[in-house]
């Protein structure tokens, strides 16, 4: 998955009055030459994203598979389709758990993390398995909650369970594997918001006579809601486009967009269709994304 | 004198950022071999100013001509203008020879010429061991006297200084202005020199320009600007100043002089050359070194004498600061020097009289 | 509370740390144990400890019998991809961030925003566009497909490092330079590139391990010819899963690992995703 930028603030402020800026505005036609290569590398997501538009608007014919037309049928299908309609719901569910999982396993390690002389070691232990092959984490995972994995072990060993349960391939396990991948995406927003709350703020409460548990809960914890909304849109925007999860540990039984749209475009080859639920899965993930960003930005600024 | 060219001539230089004029219709000369502070609070437009000569702000209005020639839209890596930065800017990844040839380097010197001529700039600013160290194994003050040379080796025609010492600490502070001025003037260099400390343009300059909110207040010798300030703002931004506020009764044109009624009760005379008359209201400015206490216990009533007492003493060294309360309790600073056998042993509470000798007092507009 | 409380409070908060990075680490670490079962099973605990899952790795190097043939050239198509998306991303990725820096214009956080989309962009999406996209124009060399898809996902992580060093470059050293007779293209290359160098050696090694890490969009747009080694370990994980595959996980986790802990003496991670670390 995916990780830098993902609370880096905006862009710092430029030194002394924006010595930057009018040294060379005016010399910005010429500058723009800068942006060029990158803008072809951007564009050409533009131009998949605008080909995927047009496809969504032709028509489908099983034997011709895609005929060129306009049509808004595919869309109206997202709505009227009940398989369409149960992956939403799947992705939603999926969705919604994982992050208020991700939330409450992953604030305290936030807490943690901000109040650790060690930061930069957990910083590098929490940000290295976002790097790794995400097949390999599912893979683990696979190994993890077989039949004869360790979870299975564990809990018949200490008598939770009275024989093995299957877990692979069913909703909990993606929802186990997508906690773990994206837990942090839920800690680093809420980690540094937490980080820049002025530690004398906590020992001024104690002070006027707050005990340490009322002192985060009137202090701490309110000067990080910010964070915590950060965190908990990146997490949900992600977990609604994650694909290996489902893929690998869902094994065919878990049916979320992304696995719908993945059989429409290889298996079904209804690409109109696909191309739709494409567009909407896009739609969905920036609107949350733009919110995100909106409160990033908020944060970098410091006036959450 | 104005027959010669002058290195330097900005007319009627303007630049604005956004709504606010940063330097406004600004123009002064920079003679050959002159050293001349630009001084003003932060903010008045002195950097900006600065910056324009290097050609790092490009002007809105106005002119900037080098030797006679136009150099207002020149890029900066085109014009012979050294400027030593506040915190040196010195190039970490480079030795301290590396970053004196620079200059040269880019210019496409050869490299006998480049190497002799790094000699002779380190030579210059005494640091010639020291050119395989990295900028950051020297002191803040060697630092700096890498930035000049850097600047003289790349063969700059022209001197800026923008605010150099304010990283250095008091006691090296004054060593180096010392050195950079006596090399200024070894040189012939024509310089100019940003600061917002007078005690460090008046000790160093030649000539000053006083800034405020983008505009020269006053332009003149250490000596004319703060003996004869121009205006409240030059009286008060060059040093601790007494102001009296009072109505004007009556102009005396043959004598130049003005009588003023101060509020603080008593009569003033001071010089009054203006064509016209003074305003109603006027204030009047006066150093406190100028002012002497010419006896203890009550009296007065005479003109240019001021009753009032002694509300705190402060003793610092070489003069003693009397803070003295008038009949209105306005504070009156009066600074005394002390001498061996110290005459200025007046305690709080005793009475004095204040002697305001008339050539001191700078009478302007309230 | 008393003392005795606050120190429970940090017991707890340290055990609740361990607990969870223990669990972070889980997926690797068994990955990791099973490499060196002695049993052809997945279970935990491993029966037994032996290498012999690595010497059958070695045998599937020469395609023998049990795994997919190719995996070698899998491997090579890896590092080759990351290779180029690596240098591609570099050269257009710095440049980029050094117009974000140096021009302000009107929209900037907007165009600051477009470059680093492709970061939190649904990757199912990106895979299915493009794949549209070349099927419709045809001709199009599936190693240029792939460069691509990995080129839009690597540039941002480019742009992000090399702007975060650039964000520390002292403007003034540019400044001095220039009033050193440096005309912008000498600037550049002779006190900005050298000062960034850092942020730049760390974004290569990051767009490398994005791109060799990848699965989602190479999912969409691999070839018979040029399957990427993700690709090569999915489609072992369809068919039989023994601890061979979990020798070569753990290698290719090693080789990551090497690399990250090159990237963070370079620029410490944390700082990369806004952090003070």
């Amino acid at each position: 998955m995916s990780l830098a930028g993902v609370s880096a603030p905006p862009a710092p402020p430029r030194s002394r009055g924006g010595a930057g800026a009018h040294r060379t505005g005016r010399r910005l036609p010429w500058g723009g030459v800068l942006f060029l290569p990158g803008a072809l590398v951007i564009g050409s997501l533009l131009v998949a994203c605008l080909i995927l538009f047009r496809y969504s608007l032709n028509a489908w014919d099983p034997v011709r598979t895609m005929v060129t037309s306009w049509t808004g049928a595919n869309y109206l299908a997202l709505v009227r389709d009940p398989v369409v309609r149960r992956a939403f719901i799947e992705t939603l569910r999926i969705g919604v758990t994982v992050t208020l999982v991700c939330l409450v396993l992953g604030y305290p390690v936030a807490y943690g993390i901000s109040r650790s002389r060690k930061r930069a070691l957990l910083m590098f232990l929490l940000v290295a398995p976002l790097l790794m092959d995400a097949l390999l984490r599912s893979f683990g995972w696979l190994v993890m909650l077989g039949h004869h994995g360790l979870v299975n072990v564990l809990l018949t060993g200490l008598g939770v369970w009275a024989s093995p349960k299957r877990l692979i391939y069913t909703p909990l396990s993606v929802i186990i594997e997508m906690i773990h991948e994206l837990i942090p995406f839920m800690v680093l927003p809420i980690a540094s918001v937490l980080e820049r709350i002025d530690p004398t703020l906590h020992e001024a409460a104690m002070n006027l006579r707050a005990g340490p548990v009322r002192a985060f809960w009137f202090i701490t914890l309110p000067l990080s809601l910010p964070g915590v909304l950060a965190g908990t849109l990146l997490t949900f925007a992600l977990a609604m486009s994650a694909f290996v999860a489902p893929l690998i540990l869902g094994g065919g039984n878990v049916l979320t967009m992304t696995i719908l749209i993945q059989q429409q475009m290889l298996t079904t080859l209804n690409w109109p269709l696909g191309s739709a639920e494409s567009i909407a899965l896009v739609l969905v993930v920036l609107a949350v994304l733009t919110a995100y960003g909106r409160q990033a930005r908020r944060i970098a600024r410091g006036s959450a | 004198m104005n027959q010669r060219v002058p290195e330097l001539r900005l007319e009627h230089v303007t630049k604005r950022f956004g709504s606010t004029a940063a330097v406004q219709d600004v123009s002064f000369c920079l003679w050959p071999g002159e050293f001349l502070s630009l001084l003003g609070p932060s903010g008045c437009g002195k950097t900006t100013t600065l910056r324009m000569i290097a050609g790092f702000v490009v002007p809105d209005a106005g002119r900037i001509l080098c030797r006679g020639q136009d150099i207002t839209d020149e890029p900066p890596y085109r014009r012979d203008v050294g400027l030593v930065f506040q915190n040196y800017a010195l190039f970490p990844h480079m030795t301290v020879a590396e970053n004196v040839a620079f200059g040269l380097k880019m210019r496409g010197a050869a490299r006998s010429v480049t190497r002799d001529r790094v000699q002779w700039a380190l030579e210059l600013v005494r640091m010639p061991q020291y050119g395989t160290r990295r900028p950051h194994e020297l002191s803040g003050g060697q630092q700096q006297r890498v930035a000049v040379a850097r600047v003289l080796a790349a063969g700059a025609s022209l001197l800026l200084f923008d605010e150099p010492f304010s990283n250095l600490d008091a006691k090296l502070r004054k060593a180096m202005q010392v050195e950079l001025r006596e090399l200024q003037q070894r040189l012939g260099i024509a310089t100019i020199h940003v600061t917002h400390d007078q005690q460090e343009a008046m000790s160093m300059s030649d000539r000053l320009i006083v800034m405020n909110s983008g505009q020269i207040e006053q332009e003149g010798t250490p000596e004319e600007i703060y003996r004869h300030p121009r205006s409240a703002f030059v009286a008060e931004f060059m040093g601790e100043c007494n102001r009296l506020a009072g109505r004007v009764v009556g102009v005396d044109r043959a004598r130049g002089m003005a009588e003023l009624d101060l509020d603080a009760g008593g009569r003033l005379l001071a010089p009054w050359s203006g064509p016209e008359d003074p305003p109603e209201r006027a204030v009047a400015f006066l150093r406190p070194e100028h002012i002497t206490i010419v006896s203890s216990g009550a009296g007065g009533g005479q003109a240019n004498v001021l009753a009032g007492t002694v509300r705190r003493r402060v003793y610092l060294g070489p003069v003693t600061v009397l803070y003295v309360s008038l009949n209105d309790d306005t504070d009156v600073l009066v600074q005394c020097t002390n001498s061996l056998n110290g005459a200025s042993g007046y305690g709080p509470d005793a009475r004095v009289q204040l002697h305001l000798p008339p050539p001191s007092v700078r009478l302007m507009p309230l | 509370m008393t003392s005795v409380g606050r120190r429970l409070g940090a017991i707890l908060l340290g055990s609740y740390l361990v607990l969870f990075f223990l669990y972070l680490e889980s997926p690797l670490l068994i990955i990791f144990l099973t490499s060196f079962s002695r049993g052809a099973s997945l279970t935990f605990p491993p029966d037994g400890f032996s290498l012999h899952w690595y010497a059958r790795l070695w045998d599937y190097v020469h395609d023998a019998a049990g795994l997919q043939p190719g995996l070698v050239a899998s491997a090579w198509t890896s590092v080759w991809l990351g290779a180029s998306a690596m240098a591609g991303s570099v050269v257009v990725g710095v440049l980029v961030a050094f117009g974000l820096r140096r021009y302000r214009f009107r929209g900037h956080a907007l165009v600051r925003q477009c470059f680093l989309l492709p970061i939190l962009f649904p990757q199912v999406v990106i895979g299915v566009g493009l794949l549209l996209w070349f099927s419709a124009i045809r001709g199009v060399p599936s190693w240029l497909r792939l460069v691509l898809g990995h080129l839009i996902l690597t540039l941002p992580y480019v742009i992000v490092t090399a702007g975060a060093s650039l964000d520390t470059l002292d403007e003034k050293l540019e400044e001095a330079a220039m009033n050193l007779g440096a005309n912008r293209l000498q600037t550049f290359w002779h006190i900005t590139l050298p000062s960034i160098r850092s942020g730049i050696v760390s974004g290569a090694l990051f767009a490398w391990l994005i791109s060799f890490a990848n699965f989602t969009v190479t999912f969409f747009l691999y070839s018979g010819e040029m399957r990427p080694l993700p690709v090569w370990i999915y489609e072992n994980l369809q068919r039989v899963i023994d601890p061979s595959l979990a020798a070569l996980s753990t290698l290719v986790v090693l080789l990551t690992l090497v690399v990250l802990l090159i990237m963070n003496r370079l620029v410490a991670l944390g700082r990369l995703v806004g952090l003070r670390g």
